[in-house]
């Protein structure tokens, strides 16, 4: 097995990062199995508390729906947004960054400018402003998170590209007569995804918390179950029935500290210099 | 006999398992007396630079532990010290310099302030400071000390930096100096003052000198005696003279015999017509200071000379000579500002599109970092076939010149199917070359292409090289630092300093009878040359 995923798996936080992300995408996958009715739909009485019925073993709302299958359908908006949000911004930020750093001169610049003026507006309040243009949906949203989170890729690779354009095995893949876009992406991007990696999986976190704020705040695509709505709509009723916003709240958490374990430890496996100390 | 400064009994450090070898070195049992220098002589790998580090408790104690001997120093065993006893004794007692002079001064802090620092450090009185700082600059020969204790080390050259290097290890009047490869980074004339510098700080004040080095050239012009390692074992120890002149184990006798060493068979005869021409060669490198004029550097100046096939030409100089810019230069990895580049009748410089790929087929590089040349993630035989693929060779072709090339270089064909980080130094450098030759070059230029090689992998090379121009008929531009190389391999040299050529012929006449006092003083800087001497006339009194 290649070495840094050895390492990688043999952590204990990757390994409890991992479990915890597996159950979320099995509660997000199998939701309609587990949960043949809406979630939408009342189920029993309204502010029935936990554990107190073993049908509905979270409890329900004000207005009798139940909150396990609010969870589990709630996650499958999670995964989808963190994910595809954040994979957009990648290819993206991978894109720009890239043809800044491998370019210089010009080029470099006035993309670097343009990355830095996405950067300078508050990245919550853009991505809440292009929601409500948009009109809530759940596209509106990945586009939104995906715009304000792209720049940190882009000069996250420019820097990579503009370390590595002047290294001897790209000096000698020009010298062979290599084209651009092969130097590109054959000989520079394969080494610089380490950081991209590690960073990525910290970008899905922050997207997952940025969707629930957005949903918090009634922003949130109307035909869809989010844990940031569920906890945005019992927050009024928050000192009768505390179960209602505390497990979204409590999903939410295990879910971002799960994706930053993993991601702290792809980036100890991913990074070259501390894995060479440990082999040695 | 007087009971020694140091004393190494016994000495082993064990390696993490998984590795090669046990032991980072074993069984080490040295001595070093007051008033000599010692040098620790290896290649890479042989345990040189840990011996040094474990005298100074430096070693890195969650990977390399000492496992058994001691380290005598002043009655005491130095690996029973606790860290603060250490700390004492570092700096105080024994201090130590290292290679790289950038990156062992702190790029934030003038070189005053930092020499200024480690008498603070040691409980000197701040009112005795200043003047000792400045008496410290002079000893070591800097340059008006009022003024360049003043400033940052990037202010300063290589040398000059070496120079507040020791300044700061001398501070406190160690009784042993350990420097560790404390040349090998400077040019040669440069390398020549500095060991002059430190063998007479050595007799002034009487210290001992542990020398970490690979070069026996440095060797023979600084030790009093010499211990050879080689894979963590001491192989052989003894005078000065014993050990150069008759070396009595196998390895050391094959270490010598690997320095490369002036030839003095003058080259063949090359043949007419040129394959390469370089005309009125200008380089111009422009920068800003702040918010100052623009500043102009040549870094290349008017520089012309020619290749023919089956001629190998070498550029020598010292940084900043401009050698590697020309390489570049010819190769298009860099712009011309002024001059023209002629390869077969054309002009290099205005190639576009499909001329200037056909003449990437034709010119090719070996470059100098064995690491940093091969892209780490792409199998050995990915990189050797990514010339031929982008040149339009059927992949069936490809293969078939990679699996010839790597057998020519002296590669097993199951060599493709690994990663870079599997092979040694030497053994990348001739997947460089295999790379180079896949797409059946005219022209090779070898940017300092043995430097970074241990000198009997660097003659194992030098040896493939010349084979394969003969066997090719290509035309070679050896680009090196160190004259000693150059003229191994060489048949015409240029010499180059500041971007202009001084001198340039036959290799044996610009090495021989240098006519220029530039030449003259590179050759007189070569390390060892009064040892080199002594190959052909058994007699000299210098050593």
């Amino acid at each position: 097995m290649n070495p840094s995923l050895r390492r990688f798996l043999t952590d204990p936080k990757a390994v409890i990062g991992l479990t915890i992300l597996i159950v979320t995408l099995a509660a997000a996958l199998l939701a309609p199995v587990l949960f043949p009715r809406d979630p939408w739909q009342m189920v029993s009485r309204p502010f029935l508390p936990p554990f107190q019925d073993a049908r509905y073993w979270l409890g329900t709302d004000m207005l009798g729906r139940d909150i396990l299958a609010g969870i589990a359908y709630g996650a499958q908006m999670s995964l989808i947004v963190g994910v595809a949000s954040t994979a957009a911004a990648l290819i993206l930020g991978i894109l720009v960054g890239a043809f800044a750093g491998y370019n210089g001169g010009w080029i470099d610049d006035a993309l670097m400018r343009g990355t830095e003026f996405f950067q300078t507006i508050p990245t919550f309040v853009f991505a809440l402003l292009m929601v409500a243009i948009l009109a809530p949906s759940i596209t509106s949203i990945i586009i939104a998170i995906c715009v304000v989170s792209w720049p940190p890729v882009a000069r996250l690779v420019r820097s990579e590209f503009a370390t590595l354009r002047s290294r001897e095995f790209v000096k000698a893949a020009r010298v062979l007569g290599e084209s651009n876009s092969r130097i590109i992406f054959t000989q520079i991007l394969p080494n610089t995804l380490s950081p991209v990696i590690a960073m990525s999986s910290l970008m899905v976190a922050s997207a997952i918390l940025t969707e629930a704020a957005i949903s918090f705040l009634g922003l949130g695509d109307p035909n869809r179950m989010s844990w940031g709505y569920m906890i945005g709509a019992s927050r009024t009723v928050i000192r009768q029935a505390w179960w209602m916003s505390f497990f979204p709240g409590l999903v939410i958490l295990l879910v971002v500290l799960a994706l930053n374990l993993v991601g702290e430890t792809l980036n100890d496996a991913l990074n070259p210099r501390l894995s060479r100390k440990g082999r040695q | 006999m007087t009971t020694p400064l140091l004393s190494i009994e016994d000495l082993t450090v064990a390696l993490p398992g998984g590795g090669d070898r046990r032991h980072a070195i074993s069984n080490v049992t040295l001595r070093l007396n007051r008033g000599e220098v010692l040098c620790i002589v290896g290649e890479s790998g042989s345990g040189k630079s840990i011996t040094a580090s474990a005298v100074m408790g430096l070693l890195p104690g969650d990977q390399l532990k000492v496992t058994g001997g001691q380290i005598r120093f002043d009655g005491r065993n130095l690996l029973d010290l606790d860290e603060n006893a250490m700390r004492r004794i570092r700096g105080d007692r024994i201090a130590m310099i290292f290679q790289e002079p950038m990156t062992s001064l702190n790029p934030v802090m003038t070189v005053g302030r930092q020499i200024e620092e480690v008498l603070e450090t040691h409980d000197v009185p701040a009112a005795e400071r200043p003047a000792k700082v400045l008496e410290l600059a002079r000893a070591v020969d800097l340059p008006d000390p009022e003024e360049i204790v003043k400033r940052y080390p990037f202010g300063l050259s290589g040398g000059q930096r070496q120079r507040v290097m020791i300044a700061m290890a001398l501070a406190l009047e160690p009784d042993i100096l350990i420097a560790d490869e404390p040349t090998t980074a400077l040019d040669v004339t440069t390398q020549a003052q500095i060991l002059d510098l430190i063998r007479n700080l050595q007799r002034a004040r009487g210290m001992g000198v542990l020398f970490i080095t690979h070069d026996f050239g440095v060797v023979a012009d600084i030790a009093d005696r010499v211990a050879v390692m080689q894979q963590g074992r001491l192989v052989e120890e003894g005078p000065i003279e014993q050990v150069l002149v008759r070396p009595s184990h196998p390895y050391t006798q094959k270490l010598i015999a690997a320095v490369p060493r002036f030839r003095t068979a003058r080259p063949e005869a090359v043949p007419e017509g040129p394959l390469l021409r370089v005309k009125d060669l200008t380089k111009i490198y422009r920068s800003r200071r702040g918010f100052g004029a623009m500043r102009e550097t040549r870094a290349v100046d008017a520089v012309s000379f020619e290749i023919a096939r089956g001629e190998t030409l070498g550029l020598v100089g010292e940084s900043g000579s401009g050698k590697s810019t020309i390489g570049q230069c010819i190769l298009r990895l860099a712009s011309i500002d002024g001059g023209e580049v002629l390869f077969d009748g054309k002009n290099v410089g205005t190639l576009q599109g499909h001329d200037l790929l056909a003449y990437r087929g034709r010119a090719q590089m070996v470059f100098q970092d064995p690491f940093a040349s091969l892209n780490p993630r792409h199998r050995v035989g990915r990189s050797i076939m990514a010339g031929p693929l982008a040149h339009g060779v059927p992949r069936a072709e490809a293969e078939r010149r990679m699996n010839a090339l790597l057998e020519r270089v002296g590669l097993d064909a199951g060599a493709a199917s690994r990663f870079p980080h599997e092979f040694s130094g030497g053994q990348r450098q001739r997947i460089g070359i295999a790379r180079a030759l896949a797409v059946q070059p005219d022209l090779l230029v070898a940017d300092e292409a043995v430097s970074a090689l241990d000198v009997s992998v660097q003659a194992q090379v030098l040896d493939l090289l010349r084979e394969i121009r003969r066997e090719l008929d290509l035309a070679m531009l050896f680009i090196t630092h160190d004259l000693r190389v150059a003229s191994q391999i060489c048949d015409r040299v240029v010499v180059l300093h500041q971007g202009k050529i001084v001198e340039q012929g036959v290799v044996t006449d610009v090495f021989g009878h240098p006519e220029q006092p530039y030449t003259q003083s590179l050759i007189a800087a070569v390390p060892g040359r009064s040892w080199h001497g002594d190959q052909r006339e058994p007699e000299t009194s210098n050593i």
